[in-house]
């Protein structure tokens, strides 16, 4: 097995995304966002005439818990949850505090905020490209709990689609950043990224039939284990990623189940991975059967790739084999033959060549 | 010195930091693709690039890597086999050492590829002897024995009569029981996964006994215990399970250094005085008979074959058989080698001078060279033998036919007809023009009557039509011989060995003739004449011809039929 750990390491620098701390220029947007909301949270419920209920604000998603990539299509997604101080029993409507909102941020930016199920998102663009959008998906809490529910739903959806949706985000920031510690944390956010770049090549842009990155995330906490290698060169142990992110392919493959599409009258592979804070829901539930069946096919193909990659000798060779799957950011070294411009070496029959000291088996 | 070797390693963007300590030898850090620089010492030799430089790690500055190809003084064994060019430019011969270095440090190839070639690496042990073996592994551990030349272990065997015979037999001597000391034979019950040791790097006694422990099973490590003895000289046979599934056969020489107090051990598994002993990895050369046969070819069943005819061309395809593992021949001749057609008999000269017939004489050499061989004879001609009932063709699996005389031949082969055993007729034809060889009663058509037409024209045959035998005669009737030299009833030996092996192994289809073609040069300056299908290219000769097969033949389609019926 060839050593590509370095060309791992380097791709990993690559593909990562740096934290709020080291990005100044998506923390002020943020931080507008958030001061945005305070203030005209504070106006719209002084117009109303009713008290202004305090807010929180939660870092959710990849940049919350470190595990975010440069995006293929240059939009950067920054999720930012707004908790209400206020009970669901007192909005029958759940929507109505997401119209706030993007009433709030109309003129914030040239395209105008968008209601979606889960969230507000505001588009930021440049030259009518988005460069980044915020989703801010809403809380609120109740009287007769401590949790927190989600506003869920579209502006002008059937009541049916409109709903209170319990959720956890802290938890489940909680349950991710909490899962491993020191470098095999590292690692663990490394094989997560390499995941999810394996996603954004060879998955289609948009819709559900990419596999959510919550899901993989989720997943990579239970099934990814830290993996190391004996490098017998520097005579020690060194964390093996290419290992790894076999292992934790190999371990997703095994997660999948055979079922019988009567209406297609196949067998399908699917997944059911469930959350592990409330509301305990399939985190791949809005992919198909088909969509689920094809993500597994893809996994089979990529996992077949590392197994080649782990078996080939030289480094070039090895990179070679994952750069479809990784994209052009996965370095590839030079092959012997181009640094080691060997003009003309052969194999000659010698008689010394024929020199045996015979198979004893 | 024309090569300036500084500026020569300057030039190569994989190298950085070179330190000179003198105009031959250079200090420098190696760059390689995996991103893992390494500091390299290299020596040159002033005949570089004939001569290949010496590359070792940099022992003080980076540890010695305890990788395949590295010897523990950190020399990196680069060019591991023999017989490669490489190109004579300086440029281009230190890319491909530093081709070769980096794949020796960043190959991390699989284990199983090192247990394939154990033998090989093994046999680059230093220091390391080489013994015999002709003790037939079997999977109990068992004490056996080793003869031991001034205590040097030569040779291990079973601790019968029968080993030691046949040892004796192989060595020509009597193997004196003096000279036999007590060995033991451990087969691992486990599949050895470790390294394979190789080069300067020997086993030490804490691992041999790890690894005995970690692969043997509660019950060989109890026998083990018996084998607890008060000696000088402790001697081991050890067969390892490879990862490839096959076995290897390694050997121990554990010699006495520290002389302390008298008791009986075992060094192999008692662990307090494994550091008394001097551990020589012993290299086995296996002589027994499993071993002989599938080293030769893959005869394994006991093949009883009749040869009739022990001249040139028989002489030598016995010896061609025997050499792949058949065992047992009946040889059949009536003549005495004489000296005058000695020379391109396989016996040679000196033994011509004993006036004893071939089949005795081919005994003999035969059973002394391969000891395990059992050789019968019968003095006389073939015919009358099977005339007057001394010999039975069907007690044999395999019949070879090679007295070169058609009429016999013809004969003969009416016999075997009757019999359906396999048969192969040889001969070779005057003055080198070619030989033959053909299978018959491997299928029902085609047999040595077919080859013969109705004008009584062979049609193999390279020579032409001639009413002149192609017989020289030197000093009248009495010597005549039929000129054609050693290296041609060699040449159609090995032709129907071929034949004989590949009909072993299931691979002849049919009853095929199949031919070789020497010059004709001599043969026609004689004044004959070639044949037609002396013309055919040499490569059609050799492949299987099935067009001499006469559908009408009266013998094969005849006797055959009627030999299925008496089956």
């Amino acid at each position: 097995m060839a050593d590509i750990q370095k060309q791992f390491e380097e791709f990993h620098d690559a593909i990562k995304l740096k934290r709020f701390k080291e990005n100044k220029d998506l923390r002020e947007k943020r931080d507008i966002i958030k001061d945005k909301i305070k203030s005209g949270i504070k106006t719209k419920f002084e117009e109303m005439e009713k008290d202004v209920p305090s807010l929180e604000f939660i870092d959710q998603g990849s940049y919350a818990v470190d595990l975010g990539i440069v995006p293929e299509d240059k939009d950067y997604d920054i999720d930012e949850g707004v908790i209400f101080d206020l009970y669901k029993e007192d909005y029958t409507d759940n929507v109505e505090l997401k119209k706030i909102i993007k009433d709030i941020l109309a003129n914030h930016t040239s395209t105008p905020p968008k209601i979606k199920n889960p969230c507000v998102t505001i588009t930021y663009s440049l030259e009518d490209e988005p460069i980044y959008h915020v989703d801010l998906p809403v809380y609120i809490k109740s009287k007769f709990d401590n949790e927190l529910y989600l506003a869920w739903g579209k502006e002008f959806a059937a009541d049916d689609k409109k709903y209170w949706d319990l959720a956890d985000p802290q938890g489940l920031n909680d349950h991710i950043s909490n899962s491993f510690d020191g470098d095999d944390k590292k690692q663990f956010k490394r094989i997560v990224r390499y995941m999810k770049k394996w996603k954004d090549i060879c998955f289609s842009t948009s819709g559900s039939s990419r596999p959510p990155s919550v899901g993989i995330t989720i997943a990579a906490v239970d099934l990814f284990t830290p993996r190391q290698t004996y490098n017998s060169l520097s005579g020690t142990y060194k964390y093996d990623d290419l290992t790894a992110l076999k292992d934790f392919v190999n371990n997703s493959i095994n997660k999948f189940v055979l079922e019988w599409d009567s209406e297609r009258e196949e067998y399908l592979r699917t997944i059911n991975y469930n959350l592990p804070v409330k509301p305990y829901s399939n985190v791949f539930s809005k992919m198909t059967k088909v969509q689920m069946n094809s993500f597994y096919q893809k996994l089979v193909t990529f996992e077949d790739a590392l197994a080649e990659a782990q078996s080939k000798s030289d480094p070039h060779d090895a990179c070679t084999v994952l750069s479809p799957y990784l994209g052009d950011k996965f370095p590839i070294p030079e092959s012997a033959q181009a640094r080691y411009q060997k003009v003309a070496l052969s194999s000659a029959p010698s008689s010394n060549s024929a020199k045996d000291w015979g198979n004893e088996y | 010195m024309n090569i300036d070797f500084k500026k020569l390693l300057s030039e190569k963007e994989y190298i950085e930091c070179i330190n000179t300590i003198n105009p031959y030898q250079f200090e420098f850090l190696f760059n390689m693709r995996n991103g893992y620089s390494i500091p390299l010492e290299i020596i040159f030799s002033p005949l570089f690039p004939t001569q290949l430089p010496f590359i070792s790690i940099n022992k003080g500055q980076h540890s010695i890597p305890k990788i395949p190809h590295v010897m523990s003084n950190g020399l990196v064994c680069f060019l591991e086999r023999e017989g490669v060019i490489w190109n004579n430019v300086p440029e281009s011969t230190l890319d491909f050492v530093f081709e070769r270095v980096e794949r020796v440090l960043i190959a991390d190839s699989p284990k199983i590829e090192y247990h394939r070639e154990f033998s090989y690496y093994f046999g680059s042990l230093d220091p390391l002897e080489h013994v015999f073996s002709v003790f037939t592994p079997e999977d109990e551990p068992m004490e056996i024995s080793i003869l031991t030349i001034k205590h040097k272990p030569f040779a291990f065997l079973n601790n019968n009569n029968q080993s030691k015979l046949f040892l004796g037999k192989l060595l020509k001597t009597n193997i004196n029981t003096h000279n036999l000391n007590k060995a033991f034979y451990v087969p691992l019950d486990i599949t050895y996964t470790g390294d394979v040791p190789q080069l300067d790097r020997f086993w030490s006694s804490e691992e041999i006994l790890r690894m005995i422990k970690e692969h043997t099973t509660s019950d060989t490590q109890d026998k083990l215990k018996e084998f607890r003895a008060n000696k000088k000289n402790y001697y081991y046979l050890i067969r390892i399970p490879l990862l490839t599934g096959d076995y290897v056969i390694i050997g121990l020489w554990y010699k006495k250094v520290v002389h302390g107090p008298s008791e009986k051990i075992n060094p192999l598994i008692d662990e307090t005085i494994a550091n008394a002993f001097d551990i020589t990895p012993l290299f086995v050369f296996r002589d027994d008979e499993a071993t002989l046969i599938e080293r030769a070819s893959g005869v394994k069943k006991d093949l009883n074959t009749l040869l009739i005819g022990c001249g040139s061309v028989g002489s030598d395809l016995l010896f061609l058989l025997a050499r792949s593992g058949i065992k047992q021949f009946t040889l059949v001749d009536k003549d005495k080698l004489r000296i005058e057609n000695s020379f391109r008999h396989f016996l040679g000269l000196d033994k011509s001078i004993e006036n004893k017939y071939k089949v005795e004489l081919l005994k003999n050499e035969v059973e002394s060279r391969y000891p395990n061989s059992n050789i019968h004879t019968l003095e006389g001609d073939a015919l009358v033998a099977i005339e007057n009932g001394e010999l039975n063709l069907k007690d044999y699996d395999l019949i070879i036919v090679a007295i070169g005389d058609p009429n016999t031949e013809r004969k003969l082969n009416e016999f075997i007809l009757k019999t359906l055993k396999p048969a192969i007729f040889t001969w070779v034809e005057a003055y080198g023009v070619g030989g033959h060889a053909l299978m018959v009663n491997n299928g029902d058509k085609g047999c040595y009557e077919c080859l013969i037409d109705d004008e009584l024209s062979m049609f193999p045959s390279f020579a032409g039509k001639s009413d002149v035998p192609f017989i020289k005669n030197m000093n009248g009737c009495t010597t005549s011989f039929t000129p054609y030299g050693s290296i041609d009833s060699m040449e159609t030996a090995i032709l129907a060995s071929r034949i004989v092996l590949r009909y072993l192994k299931n691979e002849i289809i049919g009853n095929p003739l199949i031919s070789w073609k020497g010059s004709a040069k001599a043969f026609e300056e004689s004044g004959y004449q070639t044949s037609e299908r002396y013309g055919q290219p040499l490569d059609m000769l050799m492949q299987d011809n099935y067009e001499y097969i006469n559908l009408s033949c009266k013998m094969c389609s005849l006797q055959h039929k009627e030999a299925l019926r008496n089956d």
